[in-house]
């Protein structure tokens, strides 16, 4: 056997040996800004508030609220166990984490949709799965499930349906119908941030 | 770092220089493997020759570990690569039909390029018989539209389908690479080349 075809051999092993052992970067999640444009256009992030609060009182743990305003609106005012993520601090790696967890349902809400909706494309653009809006923010929450208008006498049973729906949910939420909405002062939920499991690399056998 | 296009870090509109850059090497190392020889290209079939099963195996176990190391050197993301999708149907039929093409007119696509470029006559007739498929199958292809455009399983990759690490299928193909370059000889020392 050629001296050549021995040394080739030796190269080619180690080579092979090498791609074999080297840790597997994880691929990006990023979304491509195509992606996003169509993932923008399609409406289905929206969760409406009536299958918001239908969820809360469900207590379906699947569901995280996640409120992105201010610290003062979200002391002043909140709904049950949201925890509290500003707009500005999305980025930040701690609350990253929590988001791009595929286990749950995270409904972004501020007081109407514009807030929620950036939030929702600066995660989605960083691969969040399963992130979600409440259409209509609090504004609506208020208009809907606080203050339920009564529909008229000639509205569909669906209506009527969902008006009790609301009612009910209204009476869950603050024991009756109010004409203002509430302004309790609720003491900011710890956010308590589980740090990802750090995987080994997956390579060899 | 890398792919350069779709990163943007140069533009689309590079896309036939590179191209032609790319298909002059293809090229050259296709004449230059003895490619341009469909005597040499059948003898894989026949077992006489194993150059193309060399050129191709060697090509691919280096393209794979170059991407791996690039992708460890963070020049190259390989999550940004373009994957051929695989539509099972077409690719079988097709894989079908190509093989035919191949062991009857002794030349792939490519290869006849780089023969009729030598100026063989087989090879320009087969590349005359490329220009006519192509253009029967562009006008009927609305019969075939259905079938070709079934059965998209997305851009997957043999490893994920095997259950099997990135690294450790790279490992294995370049490992039957050179079991192979020391096995084939065997058999080409058996079967007697024929006259033609």
């Amino acid at each position: 056997m050629q001296k050549g075809t021995i040394f080739l051999t030796i190269v080619a092993m180690g080579v092979a040996f090498l791609v074999w052992l080297l840790p597997e970067r994880p691929e990006k999640k990023e979304l491509s800004p195509q992606n996003l444009l169509l993932a923008i256009k399609d409406n289905t992030r929206f969760l409406s508030t009536d299958e918001v609060a239908g969820m809360i009182i469900g207590q379906d743990p699947s569901l995280q609220l996640i409120d992105v305003r201010d610290s003062l609106e979200y002391v002043k005012f909140h709904l049950p166990n949201a925890i509290h993520v500003p707009l500005a601090d999305i980025l930040d790696e701690q609350y990253l984490d929590l988001i791009s967890g595929d286990d749950q349902k995270h409904v972004f809400y501020s007081n109407g949709t514009i807030r929620a909706n950036q939030a929702w494309v600066l995660t989605r653009r960083l691969g969040s799965q399963n992130t979600y809006v409440m259409k209509g923010g609090l504004n609506r929450w208020v208009e809907t499930i606080m203050v339920p208008p009564k529909p008229p006498s000639s509205a569909s049973s669906e209506a009527f349906a969902q008006y009790d729906f609301r009612v009910a949910a209204c009476r869950f939420f603050q024991g009756g119908i109010q004409t203002a909405p509430p302004e309790k002062t609720n003491k900011p939920l710890k956010i308590i941030v589980r740090k990802k499991k750090k995987t080994s690399p997956s390579g060899g056998c | 770092m890398g792919p350069l296009i779709p990163q943007g870090i140069i533009g689309p509109e590079w896309d036939f220089i590179i191209a032609l850059l790319l298909g002059i090497g293809f090229g050259y190392t296709l004449e230059a493997a003895g490619f341009s020889s469909s005597k040499n290209l059948v003898g894989l079939f026949y077992g006489y020759d194993f150059v193309v099963l060399r050129v191709f195996f060697t090509a691919g176990a280096t393209a794979a570990a170059g991407i791996i190391l690039f992708d460890y050197f963070g020049w190259i993301d390989i999550g940004r690569l373009y994957v051929q999708p695989t539509y099972w149907g077409a690719a079988i039929v097709g894989g079908l039909i190509m093989g035919l093409g191949f062991v009857t007119g002794g030349f792939c696509p490519g290869t006849s390029f780089t023969a009729a470029s030598i100026g063989k006559i087989d090879a320009l007739v087969f590349v005359g018989g490329t220009f006519v498929g192509s253009f029967l199958y562009g006008e009927t292809y609305p019969l075939f539209k259905n079938f070709v455009n079934s059965g998209n399983e997305g851009g997957i990759k043999v490893y994920d389908s095997l259950g099997m690490s990135r690294g450790f299928f790279t490992f294995l193909l370049i490992l039957i690479a050179v079991g192979m370059f020391y096995a084939v000889p065997l058999i080409e020392k058996r079967v007697k080349k024929p006259d033609y």
